[in-house]
């Protein structure tokens, strides 16, 4: 077996970082409170950049489809980075971190769509309110009944409901209202605004979110590779500083000096991510999350244990015995020829 | 890096701005969740093993009003391309989405007509997608931990009715506002005096902007350089930050080699060779925070700079081949050459106004 080295960089962060965590919702933005291994990787490889004076990779245009493995800006991908071949990211972890969640409101439109107010209970609308002032202007709703079955037909939401509420106010003006002007709950609920054939299509607002963020002091982000000589570029980024993760700077102030790692087997507290595996015993308290990996070839999702944990089995430790690395994290992110 | 293998003009640097501001009066950033009580966002911040809450001046939000103070001046200034982008829906094409960025979901514009002269110039303009911000805000823990304050506040109606103005009998007021075409809930809501609780944050908050890939030359139909509109939007941030009133923030004035002087240092850059007067988040202390904050502001590529510094607050290393590759302005210098470079007049940078 080839030798395997290790690059320590200290990584300190000058705001509240934010690691989307996997599943994603659109209401709540959850952050893992450590730096996962694809986002080190693209900051480090970005770090690289700026240390070049080379340009950024530039976000494309929008697309629909799955992205293409081109277009993974990260330093295990030969397509991006052929000069990091054979070089890993295990991922950063902080000594100590507190999460805080930030309710941010997203965009609004004051007159109409759904408004902060409309989540709080007192404001919410339901099914007879809307129909009592439907009633309340039947005089100028031309098809009136045909509004009443719209309204009856769709499932039963409150924001729905005070979105008919808010288009109903927004024509108070108008001599008469036609069916057309009231969404289908359908098209309204797919991406949680309407999503063609009214004139009030591109009003709605997004709902406001549940942003959260960790808070830490500094880092510690792991790198591993066979070929002791990959590892010195990263002596050069000391100071260098780029955006991070979803929202967030941080910058590298220290790059500790590369050592061997020796193989080890018994009971060890894991320094890094471990994936879960049937021929690993965990503790019984530990708790797993999705996270994303790159492969070699594309990216696959996998559920990991945090660091910190006690496990059994074959791990890698450097010489003076303060950083264990298990060696099914290594296998699972193909770290090991 | 086989894809955008292309080098960087020499003609773009990195800027950083650290500063340490104070509130010039309460503040209050707010953080929706009670009804009729304004809460403040507190962070929580781990410090000793345990979670401590501190006043945040979040990025985000300074972010938010750095954005829109720019968008008005570039559109005072007469910028034609800036007239039609905005907050939420931004553009992607004038120089302030370049700078600060642009979510473009969808593919603008029309397909490019197939003639000869139009097809380049369309070509050119057409969007690429989501444009990445070049600036980052950061920082905005508050120093100490201080306890929000909360205050009664009393949101009481007042008309000009009969040509007096004062305070009146509340069916007047609602016979008045019924005249303006009012009716009912508002009219309740109008009338009456509204009681609500708010609560208050002061301190210091130290503030960190980083922005990369600057061009150092404004464009020839851009209204200000990108340096330029760092520094503006940075100094006019400060004086409109803090939701309602009152609002505002000063550099806060401490000492630097020996002199009292404003906290801020500014790095203009191609070699990130200054040490970053970061503090950190679980420090608690006033005068070691901003002792820590004097000391690295002195610490330019590994070595102490007092001597120089003292007399000139301005330090510029050059690389090998006589290229200027990082300069740092501290203190009273610095807040010079932001009110300078902001205010488009002449700086003392030597990366910035490269001489002949």
């Amino acid at each position: 077996m080839k030798p395997l080295y290790l690059k320590e960089l200290e990584i300190t962060p000058t705001s509240a970082l934010s690691f989307r965590k996997l599943p994603m919702s659109h209401k709540v933005i959850s952050s893992y409170s450590f730096i996962p291994p694809t986002v080190l990787s693209g900051f480090l490889y970005r770090l690289i950049r700026l240390y070049y004076g080379k340009a950024m990779p530039r976000p494309r245009v929008f697309k629909n489809g799955d992205p293409v493995v081109d277009e993974y800006f990260i330093l295990e991908n030969p397509l991006t980075s052929p000069e990091t071949k054979g070089v890993f990211c295990l991922g950063a972890y902080p000594t100590c971190s507190a999460n805080f969640t930030s309710i941010r409101m997203g965009y609004q439109d004051l007159s109409l769509g759904i408004t902060f107010a409309s989540d709080l209970v007192p404001f919410r609308r339901n099914r007879d309110e809307i129909f009592s002032l439907l009633s309340n202007n039947s005089a100028k709703i031309k098809d009136y009944k045909k509004i009443m079955d719209k309204i009856r037909g769709a499932r039963d939401d409150y924001r729905y409901y005070k979105t008919v509420e808010n288009v109903l106010l927004f024509y108070e003006g108008e001599s008469s209202i036609s069916e057309r002007m009231i969404p289908d709950h359908s098209r309204l609920n797919k991406k949680g605004k309407v999503a063609s054939g009214t004139t009030y299509d591109t009003k709605i607002r997004r709902a406001p979110l549940d942003w959260e963020f960790t808070v830490a002091n500094s880092y510690a982000a792991y790198l591993v590779s066979e070929n002791q000589g990959s590892l010195s570029i990263f002596d050069n980024l000391q100071n260098y500083g780029h955006k991070i993760g979803k929202e967030g700077f941080a910058y590298i102030p220290d790059a500790r000096r590369t050592q061997e790692l020796v193989p080890q087997n018994g009971k060890f507290r894991s320094s890094t991510i471990i994936p879960l595996d049937p021929n690993v015993q965990y503790a019984s308290q530990i708790r797993f999350e999705l996270l994303y990996f790159f492969n070699g070839k594309s990216f696959s999702k996998g559920m990991f244990a945090r660091e910190g944990y006690e496990v059994t089995g074959d791990f890698f430790s450097t010489p003076s015995n303060h950083i264990h690395i298990p060696k099914i994290t290594l296998t699972k992110l193909g770290c090991l020829s | 890096m086989s894809k955008n293998n292309e080098d960087i003009s020499k003609d773009l640097v990195h800027m950083d701005i650290y500063a340490i501001v104070e509130s010039t009066q309460e503040l209050h950033f707010g953080n929706v969740k009670d009804l009729n009580i304004n809460r403040v966002e507190l962070i929580s911040v781990p410090k000793d093993g345990a979670i401590i809450q501190k006043p945040y001046m979040s990025p985000t939000k300074v972010r938010g009003v750095a954005r829109r103070a720019l968008l008005w001046e570039l559109a005072r200034l007469g910028d034609k391309k800036v007239m039609s982008c905005g907050i939420p829906a931004t553009c992607g094409v004038c120089d302030l989405c370049k700078l600060y960025g642009a979510l473009v979901t969808t593919q603008k514009g029309k397909k490019p007509k197939r003639s000869d002269t139009e097809t380049q110039e369309a070509e050119e303009t057409e969007t690429e997608g989501s444009v990445a911000s070049r600036v980052i805000q950061a920082g905005g823990v508050a120093i100490q931990e201080l306890s929000p304050a909360i205050k009664q506040r009393l949101s009481s109606p007042c008309y000009i009715i009969n040509g007096k103005i004062g305070q009146y009998d509340v069916e007047e007021i609602k016979k008045l506002l019924k005249e303006r075409g009012i009716k009912g809930d508002a009219l309740n809501r109008l009338s009456q005096p509204m009681p609500y609780e708010k609560e208050y944050v002061t301190g210091l908050f130290p503030i960190y902007w980083h922005a990369y890939y600057l061009e150092k030359v404004k464009g020839n139909d851009s209204k200000m350089s990108e340096p330029q509109m760092v520094a503006f939007s940075f100094i006019e941030t400060l004086k409109r930050i803090g939701a309602g009133h009152p609002k505002g923030a000063e550099i806060k004035e401490g000492k630097i080699s020996e002199k009292p002087q404003p906290l801020v240092v500014v790095d203009i850059y191609t070699r990130p060779l200054g040490k970053r007067p970061i503090i950190s988040i679980s420090e608690l202390d006033e005068k070691t925070a901003l002792e820590a904050f004097a000391k690295k502001a002195l610490i330019v590529n590994g070595t102490n700079t007092n001597d120089k510094a003292s007399k000139t607050n301005h330090i510029t290393i050059k690389d090998e081949g006589g290229f200027f590759v990082f300069e740092r302005f501290i203190g009273e210098n610095a807040e010079d050459f932001l009110r300078q470079l902001a205010g488009g007049l002449a700086t003392s940078s030597e990366m910035l106004t490269p001489k002949q």
